[in-house]
């Protein structure tokens, strides 16, 4: 099986919740994400943008969009981009 | 990487196998785009080594390496010229489970190159994925028959071929008589970039030629506005902030809009992209905006924001054609799996099964069929259990799609014809 090249988008629960603090409990919770950005969106509101590879399998990006969502202060979970690798 | 040519996301579908990952290869090769280091790895090596016929393969290994060595969020989009356009490749992942993702996600394409390997003809995924791209609302294909280099590059295969393809476009109303059926080898970089003398009876473009044919499609900005809501906010000193992005029409400031179903109304006091004040959004802008009149618990995900005067449709029930693309026995009236339309998630009880619809031909194969499995198509009718927004496919395309789950499974995906509209107020 191929893997896929997925870009996720992780609201925060409110508009003060610390990005950094977020991006660490999100690395310790799910292993094998290959990039963090922040996104700036409105008012002072910004969400963190993660890439990851999964595989081209069973379940698609339910198991990551799952375990992120468990982790504490995270609003939204939402899957913006999957891609292919060669 | 600078560019004044205009951007075209061009996705790339077809069966497992059929060399979607040679075709991407290829036109990323042909195009200059593969990474110089890449290139020049290669040259090396063939300096070294002394040979020189596989740079294509060697290229295709290498970029295989890469991925192997991490992604950024950049990079996870492969992008390449043509005389014309800048594309950007969204290369459709196999699996099912994905098509969630492909329906709801941010990377609309605007085109796409249908690949079919001329030994094996039309497959189970084929026509999968020809039924998505409609669903996707792709307008533009481009049938690309690839491994004309198996068959000896026999005209009479690739007519045959020609002819299961038409029909199955023909099935979910795309007009193949104005697409362009190419006879190709991506392996071989037969009818790619130059014509090849194999083909001598093809008289058509090559695949580049033929990208160069495509037309930039317009933002629909001249439909109402439609913008389902993906959060809401409290924001302390400036208030409700609901946050998503714009699928179609514009939202200005100052605008009296109305959400449905929760029937709340308000006023656009601001609108924010990227920290920046704007005073409209058009479609594919994600933004954050104020309202006037709408308290954080009023409204919620799922949630679609319109004019007052053009409100979203809320469903009582709908028509949808429907392929079912995995279920592990049988669907029957009385189903009830979870709806996945834009930024809602519906239970939804499948009420009538009024028709079974015949994938080669397109004609209706039997009417109020018992029981639907995998690899149908159908015409359903769809009862909510709760109101959602969903609008017709020929009057919004880009609110009337949607992926059907179950048990952490994609099940179907589909489009809605009809709908009858509840009566809210």
């Amino acid at each position: 099986m191929g893997k896929v090249a997925a870009v996720l988008r992780i609201m925060p629960e409110s508009a003060e919740v610390n990005l950094k603090d977020l991006e660490q409990s999100i690395r310790k919770k799910v292993k094998g994400i290959q990039d963090v950005a922040t996104e700036p969106i409105a008012f002072g509101l910004q969400a963190l943008k993660i890439a990851v590879v999964v595989s081209d399998d069973e379940g698609g990006t339910d198991m990551i969009e799952k375990a992120l969502s468990e982790v504490p202060q995270v609003g939204q979970v939402e899957t913006i981009a999957v891609n292919r690798m060669i | 990487m600078a560019s004044v040519k205009p951007h075209l996301n061009l996705a790339v579908i077809g069966h497992i196998d059929h060399g979607k990952s040679t075709t991407v290869g290829r036109l990323l090769f042909e195009t200059g785009a593969v990474p110089q280091h890449v290139i020049d790895g290669y040259r090396k090596e063939a300096e070294s080594k002394g040979k020189g016929s596989f740079e294509f393969a060697w290229v295709m290994d290498n970029l295989k390496e890469e991925r192997d060595r991490g992604i950024t969020i950049d990079i996870a989009h492969k992008r390449f010229d043509t005389a014309k356009f800048y594309f950007t490749i969204v290369d459709c992942p196999g699996h099912r489970d994905f098509v969630k993702n492909m329906i709801t996600g941010a990377s609309q394409a605007d085109a796409a190159v249908l690949v079919v390997s001329a030994p094996d003809g039309v497959q189970e995924q084929t026509k999968e994925h020809v039924f998505l791209a409609r669903t996707l609302g792709i307008q533009q294909l481009i049938i690309f028959v690839n491994k004309m280099d198996s068959v000896n590059y026999d005209q009479k295969k690739f007519e045959a071929v020609k002819a299961d393809i038409t029909n199955l476009l023909k099935m979910v109303a795309y007009k193949p008589d104005d697409m362009l059926f190419i006879p190709a080898s991506a392996f071989q970089g037969v009818n790619i970039a130059k014509k090849s003398d194999k083909t001598p009876w093809y008289k058509g473009p090559t695949l580049l030629e033929a990208l160069d044919t495509l037309k930039e499609p317009e933002k629909p900005t001249a439909l109402p506005l439609r913008l389902p809501i993906q959060d809401v906010y409290s924001i302390s000193g400036i208030g409700t902030v609901p946050v998503g992005r714009v699928e179609t029409g514009i939202m200005k400031k100052g605008m009296n809009v109305i959400f449905m179903p929760a029937n709340k109304t308000g006023e656009i006091k601001s609108i924010e992209m990227h920290h920046e004040e704007i005073p409209q959004a058009v479609p594919g802008d994600n933004v954050g905006f104020n309202v006037r009149g709408i308290a954080k618990n009023d409204i919620r995900r799922g949630d679609v924001l319109g004019p007052v005067e053009s409100p979203p449709a809320v469903a009582e029930e709908f028509t949808a054609q429907i392929v079912v693309l995995y279920h592990p026995s049988a669907i029957t009236v009385g189903y009830t799996p979870v709806f996945h339309c834009h930024t809602a998630q519906v239970a939804c009880t499948i009420t009538e099964l009024k028709k079974k619809l015949d994938p080669k031909t397109g004609q209706v194969k039997e009417e109020n069929p018992t029981f639907l499995k995998t690899g149908d198509a159908a015409i359903v009718v769809i009862k909510p259990s709760r109101p959602m927004v969903i609008e017709r496919i020929k009057e919004i395309p880009q609110m009337g799609r949607f992926a059907i789950r179950d048990m952490g499974s994609t099940i179907a995906a589909g489009m809605c014809i009809d709908l009858v509209q509840k009566q809210l107020r």
